[in-house]
């Protein structure tokens, strides 16, 4: 479902990652860990396509980064589900409509929206806060729209990146909880974090990166 | 779902940007008044100009004696040149009317005989009211038999043809230079709209929305701006117009025309303004700054 062929990337002529394979089931938990700089944003910035490597092949679903034209990336995406550590949402729309916004820029129907960001909303529990603007909700529930808004496309995929860098650890350990819960209703999740406490208590493999390489890794308990 | 989408966010650079949008569409009304000013004055003093060109007229004379076959091929002669749209013949009666009617005096009663030659008056084409093309069509008269000599207001074609050649060139880096302002300001007001919703155009990447759907909204903004400006334009060359024609009076105001097609002219050109300055923008700051 996910491949990484023998991938480097650079910038500037620093390289940042070098060689890194990695295949990834469709169903898959696998937590990516690293110090800050080590390449876990690039990563996954590779798996939405935003960046096109240098070296090797990227493979995601049936998209590949060596045949992939620009006008198909949107078509991509719209296959994924994308959660950042800053949430991303938009200020001056409600949770209701920042969640809606991902179907609305695939031209869904208005009934189809509604219908759906109320069932997605519901699967976040966030349904009794749908008309709060962002800067009305804490930090957990604004990272529960971004999920919300992640899975409302229903991917194949979800790709988080730091998704629980804002959050104090109780929260933290919510939003992996609701990670967890997606993933074990078949959706795959490849998460980025530099918290190693949070990645003992992931379900899956551990990938660390390190020195511009990828490797599995189990932790300690 | 995705027009009514599109339209909406169109529309909402005008609540998000309020003061830089109003400027620009201020802006682009005060560039297109000026434009439309300078076309004004441009087709009233071509108009003026191409009066007097009316006015120039070329006269051969023939040389004499001058029976009626000779006048008969030099007419036929004069017709054949290209540029010639056509002739009147004056015989040598009809220039001692003219003589008399211009001068007072019969010019019978100064001189024994008629000296006036008949000749032809000869009316150019439109395209050949100018001096070159007098000139060459002077020197093919020339050659034809029979023809004593030849004139026309040579100086004063070659004076409107220099002064006309200022005036459009003077017209045309004005114009070009209120369009390329105008130009700048859509695409800036654009830009500062992009700024304001970069985050915006962010999240659209990360959830699949097109290129096209993220640009169409900034296109729809600059059409509007550049519409707007073209319409407040119109309106306000509609009251410069009825207020000169009213300053002039009946008598002068014929001057001054402002035909229906400059309106639309002007309101297209807002238009066009617009959407350049929008994709200009885009261009420069979605593409290149954004990475779309």
């Amino acid at each position: 479902m996910v491949q990484l062929y023998n991938v480097g990337i650079s910038f500037d002529k620093h390289s940042v990652l070098e060689g890194v394979s990695l295949d990834v089931a469709p169903g898959e938990f696998v937590s990516i860990v690293g110090a800050s700089g080590t390449g876990k944003s690039t990563l996954l910035r590779l798996l939405y396509m935003d960046l096109m490597p240098g070296k090797g092949l990227v493979r995601v679903g049936s998209f590949s980064s060596d045949t992939i034209r620009k006008k198909q990336v949107p078509l991509l995406r719209r296959r994924l589900g994308i959660v950042f550590q800053d949430f991303k949402l938009l200020e001056d729309r409600s949770a209701f409509e920042n969640v809606a916004f991902a179907l609305q820029v695939t031209g869904a129907k208005s009934a189809d929206i509604t219908k759906k960001v109320m069932t997605v909303m519901g699967r976040v529990g966030l349904n009794h806060r749908r008309n709060a603007m962002p800067h009305q909700l804490s930090g957990g529930e604004q990272q529960r729209v971004a999920i919300a808004r992640a899975l409302v496309n229903e991917p194949f995929l979800l790709l988080a990146d730091e998704p629980t860098g804002n959050l104090d650890p109780v929260t933290a350990h919510d939003i992996l909880q609701l990670l967890i819960n997606i993933n074990t209703q078949g959706t795959a999740v490849i998460m980025t974090t530099h918290n190693y406490d949070l990645v003992r208590k992931a379900p899956g493999r551990i990938i660390q990166l390190k020195d511009r390489t990828a490797a599995e890794v189990q932790l300690k308990s | 779902m995705i027009i009514q989408y599109i339209m909406k966010e169109g529309l909402s650079g005008f609540r998000r940007t309020r003061l830089a949008m109003t400027t620009s569409i201020v802006t682009i009304a005060a560039a297109l008044v000026l434009l439309g000013l300078f076309a004004i004055t441009y087709m009233n003093t071509s108009r003026i100009v191409n009066s007097f060109r009316d006015r120039v007229e070329m006269e051969v004379f023939l040389a004499e004696p001058a029976p009626d076959s000779l006048c008969t091929a030099v007419d036929a002669a004069l017709r054949a040149v290209h540029g010639v749209a056509g002739t009147k013949f004056v015989s040598k009666d009809q220039a001692a009317l003219i003589f008399k009617e211009e001068f007072g005096e019969d010019i019978h009663g100064v001189l024994d005989f008629n000296p006036l030659p008949p000749s032809f008056k000869i009316y150019l084409s439109a395209g050949s009211k100018n001096a070159d093309s007098a000139a060459a069509i002077a020197l093919q008269l020339k050659h034809i038999p029979g023809i004593d000599d030849i004139i026309y207001r040579k100086t004063l074609l070659e004076l409107l043809d220099r002064r006309s050649r200022t005036f459009v060139l003077v017209s045309a880096a004005i114009g070009l230079a209120l369009c390329i302002t105008a130009l700048l300001l859509v695409s800036n007001t654009i830009r500062l709209i992009i700024y304001s919703k970069r985050q915006l155009i962010t999240t659209m990447k990360l959830v699949g929305a097109t290129r096209m759907f993220i640009r169409l909204p900034f296109f729809i903004e600059g059409i509007l701006q550049g519409a707007l400006g073209g319409m407040l334009a119109c309106l306000l060359l509609y009251l410069v117009d009825t207020y000169v024609t009213r300053l002039l009076g009946q008598d002068l105001s014929e001057f001054l025309l402002v035909p229906p097609f400059m309106y639309a002219a002007i309101a297209t050109t807002g238009i066009m303004l617009g959407f350049a300055g929008s994709a200009l923008s885009i261009r420069k700051f979605i593409t290149e700054k954004i990475g779309l």
